[in-house]
């Protein structure tokens, strides 16, 4: 099942590398969805990521001759589109103080009665399956874009996407070793900027938090 | 982070790839077992696995619309690259940059040296008019300048000096103890190319040596600031000929 999606991917890429668009047209169906959200929770605007999304598949439809057969082209997709999702947050440089400002202005405790309505109730049990309100959703992304670029592709293909440490590498053209190091000192520091909103977090995730 | 805490609690990165479990079987135990035995690394732990439940709890954001190209339109595609890399710069041919830079860097610096070592060598014998500079630079790169003929006589005792005196051919000329008696000499040396130089320029007091070179004895700085400095230009001339586009 999977070999048979393999050869036909492998079979779509070599047609697209002859310039058939209508074959290419058939891996983006495949790959939009990941790769629009990477570039999603990279830059956080709905527009934009499109826009980014969409230029994205162009890049890789004029340079999809340079990709090697047998390697990931998940991964040779999303480098393209992070690499622009990147260059598109340099150019615009969302002031990088905006961190600290949020931290600032957002100090105030959060009235209680809000806590209970921003997580669903029921899915304690399973922490894996938090229904995230839509303003926790909005600080974790703010918290996403806190992050530093590396850090932040790292932690979003590894923990939103759902990429392995070596397609990770892949992708960001990195080892394992740098990869890891990204994942963890991004997840630290996500950590550290939720821990600012600790009341609005699902019950169980309060947790004593050391300090390091 | 917790570098202080290294011994006995494990480190983010640590905890992290724990989660993960992208350590090797050994570590997978060995972090396992100091886990449960260490509430702190327990704590981190926790907390760090919710940040990423969190994440992972994160909605895929509906796509707003299809990114199928239209087929009308042709796009232009580039060439394989060997890299398999998408419009990436061109590789640069000859020297690696860097070594480039760092040539012509030490080629610029041979230069300075040499000029002002020639400088120095040239000074004593010349008054401190204003041609001086220009004189000296003519002298180095040689193209035909009026103030050409005041430097004759320079480069000829610049050709002259090794044979006239032995003890200067010597690389370690500027050690000390040949430093009095070379002072000596100097007044002599000065003397040589005043015989030929023009009659303009009546030699002065003697003015002071600069004091960055130890090198005492004119000629010696004049030949070697010469050769710097031809060095140099070579140097700064060749890298630049191999990068027509600077930087």
């Amino acid at each position: 099942m999977a070999k048979q999606m393999r050869d036909d991917e492998e079979q779509l890429i070599a047609r697209s590398q002859r310039g058939d668009v209508n074959a290419f047209n058939e891996l983006i169906l495949h790959y939009q969805q990941t790769t629009y959200g990477v570039v999603y929770r990279m830059v956080g605007n709905a527009d934009t990521a499109a826009d980014i999304t969409q230029d994205a598949f162009i890049a890789a439809f004029r340079a999809i001759r340079s990709f090697r057969g047998g390697s990931s082209f998940r991964a040779w997709l999303l480098r393209i589109a992070s690499n622009m999702a990147c260059d598109h947050w340099r150019r615009t440089q969302r002031h990088s103080e905006e961190s600290l400002d949020v931290l600032a202005d957002e100090d105030e405790p959060h009235a209680a009665s809000d806590l209970s309505s921003l997580v669903e109730s029921g899915q304690e049990a399973n922490p894996e399956e938090y229904l995230l309100s839509q303003e926790l959703q909005g600080i974790i992304q703010r918290g996403l874009q806190a992050l530093p670029l590396d850090q932040r592709v790292a932690v979003v293909l590894c923990d939103i996407e759902g990429l392995s440490y070596e397609e990770i590498a892949l992708t960001t053209q990195s080892n394992i070793g740098t990869v890891r190091s990204r994942i963890a000192r991004g997840r630290a520091r996500l950590r550290l900027y939720l821990d600012q909103y600790r009341e609005l977090l699902p019950r169980n995730y309060r947790l004593p938090t050391n300090k390091e | 982070m917790a570098n202080l805490d290294r011994d006995r609690h494990l480190t983010t990165e640590q905890l992290s790839a724990f989660l993960d479990a992208q350590l090797s079987p050994a570590e997978q135990v060995e972090y396992n077992a100091h886990i449960e035995s260490c509430q702190r690394c327990q704590g981190a732990l926790a907390s760090l696995r919710q940040t990423v439940a969190l994440l992972r709890a994160m909605p895929q954001p509906a796509v707003p619309r299809s990114f199928a190209l239209p087929a009308g339109v042709t796009y232009l595609q580039e060439p394989a690259t060997r890299q398999g890399e998408p419009a990436y710069t061109p590789a640069r041919r000859g020297l690696p940059h860097y070594m480039q830079r760092s040539l012509r860097i030490m080629s610029t610096i041979a230069a300075v040296i040499g000029f002002i070592f020639l400088l120095s060598g040239v000074l004593p014998m010349l008054t401190h008019g204003g041609g001086t500079m220009t004189t000296s630079a003519g002298s180095a790169t040689a193209p035909a300048s009026p103030n050409n003929k005041a430097m004759q006589p320079n480069e000829k005792a610049t050709n002259n000096a090794p044979t006239h005196t032995p003890n200067k051919t010597s690389p370690s000329a500027g050690s000390s103890p040949a430093g009095t008696p070379a002072r000596g000499s100097t007044p002599a040396a000065r003397t040589e190319p005043k015989k030929t130089s023009p009659n303009n320029q009546p030699p002065k007091q003697a003015p002071p040596v600069p004091p960055i070179i130890d090198l005492s004895i004119p000629l010696v700085r004049q030949a070697l600031g010469f050769a710097l400095l031809v060095i140099g230009i070579i140097g700064v001339l060749l890298t630049r000929r191999w990068s027509p586009r600077r930087m």
